[in-house]
């Protein structure tokens, strides 16, 4: 059993996702802030993230490239799911070294079937 | 197949939602009274974002559509292309009232959705100056995604798939919703960002571009890379592809006080602070008066220590250039430009000079300011 975290500053945005990632038996925990993210990343040691991109305090962006180049959190895989869905958008998402980029309104098949290839 | 909207989470996202349009409404207000407290309005377009996104997650595309005109408003005025005079201060908080309306009706179960995305397509279209010839074509694709809407509403409680949002479509309307789900193909990759830049200045200069270069691989000998080219008081200057992130237009920055005058200020972008500096000014060169062509890169160190953007006269295209054909640079001592060279090529019959990003952006100088 692999450790999750979602991160998103909307209550139910992080409900639905959750609902959705419990489906896979993993063990979930969740954050609703980037500075949250960030700690419970450095103290929870999640093996993958579900990471909004905007947010209050630090925003996925940057959340993501602080993990990504720190070396005890660079192998958390990240996906980043947001609105924001234009093509910059996604590259810029990807740029921070994300693993994958989903735009919401997520299908739940494809959420899960990127969770189940990046574990 | 309308997707079904589960209660519970409706019921949580409409009081999300309620508990965020107070705190826009006061943000607007404030910044109205006080514009240098850019803070408050970038407050305002986090929580219109939560509401776009979160209400397409439970199925609510109309009322995404509705938050969606207004974020993109507020990234106008965030970024500085917009202002906040009095038209655009009734039209957002006239926004809000109907957001406000719209979860009203929706506890009520008295859903006048047809009204409402009218009255914000067509308030939008005037407050934007658009045509009222297109705001048939307009209504048409909000009600579209509002019929569908409306199908999930009285879709009976069971388990269903979720479905696809249709994306609006449009003459010259607002950003549609969000297209449906999708993991990225390849981006990250540099090709992706060849193929970017390439757009970038295949748009802003058609066909007279020199951007010639294939997207395919390189040779394998890792001997040949992939440059941008740009100009700067009439000379070519050259950054390698994985150092920038953007090229893009000049934005609106805001001004720093006590900093030397080629900082010209900072900018937003995507949540990033950055300095934005007049290369010209930087490195000692005559001073321009920034055209139609300038453009801004934004521009980064290898392990991202450093990110900022320069402005620069005009982005040529891409070239290949190979690094055993590099030449030390020639200039008189005291130039500025200099110590920031990595090298020359001889390319087109001019004189390319390559800079090195890690010591330019890692100076003293320019880390001061980040």
């Amino acid at each position: 059993m692999s450790k999750i975290l979602v991160v998103d500053d909307s209550p139910t945005t992080l409900k639905m996702v959750t609902k959705t990632l419990a489906t896979t038996g993993h063990h979930i925990i969740t954050a609703g802030d980037g500075d949250e993210a960030v700690q419970k990343a450095e103290t929870e040691h999640p093996d993958l993230m579900v990471l909004d991109v905007v947010m209050p305090h630090k925003n996925g962006y940057q959340v993501c490239r602080q993990l990504k180049t720190n070396a005890t959190t660079k192998n958390i895989k990240i996906i980043l799911l947001t609105s924001k869905d234009q093509q910059v958008d996604r590259f810029w998402g990807m740029k921070q070294g994300a693993d994958a980029y989903i735009t919401k309104p997520f299908e739940e098949a494809e959420l899960l079937a990127t969770v189940t290839k990046l574990l | 197949m309308p997707k079904k909207l589960d209660p519970k989470m409706l019921a949580s996202f409409v009081q999300e939602a309620h508990s965020y349009l107070p705190q826009i409404r006061e943000s607007l207000e404030t910044f109205q009274r006080d514009a240098t407290q850019r803070e408050v309005l970038e407050e305002a377009l986090r929580y219109t974002h939560t509401i776009k996104g979160a209400s397409v997650m439970v199925g609510l595309p109309v009322l995404s559509h509705m938050a969606n005109y207004a974020e993109g408003t507020l990234e106008e005025m965030v970024t500085g292309q917009r202002a906040m005079d009095t038209a655009c201060s009734t039209w957002l908080q006239q926004t809000m009232d109907q957001l406000e309306h719209y979860l009203d009706d929706l506890l009520s179960g008295d859903m006048q959705q047809q009204a409402l995305v009218a009255a914000v397509v067509q308030s939008l279209r005037r407050f934007k100056n658009l045509p009222e010839a297109g705001d048939m074509a307009a209504l048409k694709a909000a009600m579209g995604v509002q019929q569908e809407e409306a199908a999930a509403l009285e879709a009976p409680s069971q388990d269903q798939p979720n479905s696809p949002t249709t994306a609006v479509a449009s003459d010259d309307q607002a950003a549609p919703v969000p297209e449906p789900a999708s993991v990225a193909e390849t981006p990250g990759t540099l090709d992706a960002l060849v193929a970017a830049i390439d757009h970038d200045v295949h748009q802003v200069y058609g066909q007279n571009t020199k951007s010639t270069v294939p997207l395919g691989p390189l040779d394998g000998q890792s001997q040949t890379e992939r440059y941008v080219l740009f100009t700067l008081a009439g000379s070519c200057y050259a950054v390698p592809v994985p150092s920038i992130l953007e090229i893009g237009r000049i934005p609106h920055s805001t001004p720093v006080p006590n900093v030397p005058a080629w900082v010209r200020g900072v900018i937003n972008l995507r949540g990033e602070i950055l300095s934005v500096i007049d290369f010209r000014t930087f490195l000692g060169l005559e001073e321009a008066h920034h055209g139609e062509r300038s453009r801004m890169l934004v521009v980064k160190t290898a392990r991202d220590e450093i990110m900022t953007s320069l402005i620069v006269d005009q982005v040529m295209g891409i070239a290949p250039l190979s690094k055993t054909r590099m030449e030390t640079p020639a200039a008189p001592p005291g130039n500025k430009v200099v110590p920031y060279l990595h090298g020359a090529y001889e390319y087109e019959d001019q004189v390319c000079a390559v800079f090195d990003l890690e010591r330019l952006l890692l100076s003293p100088e320019v880390r001061q300011f980040e």
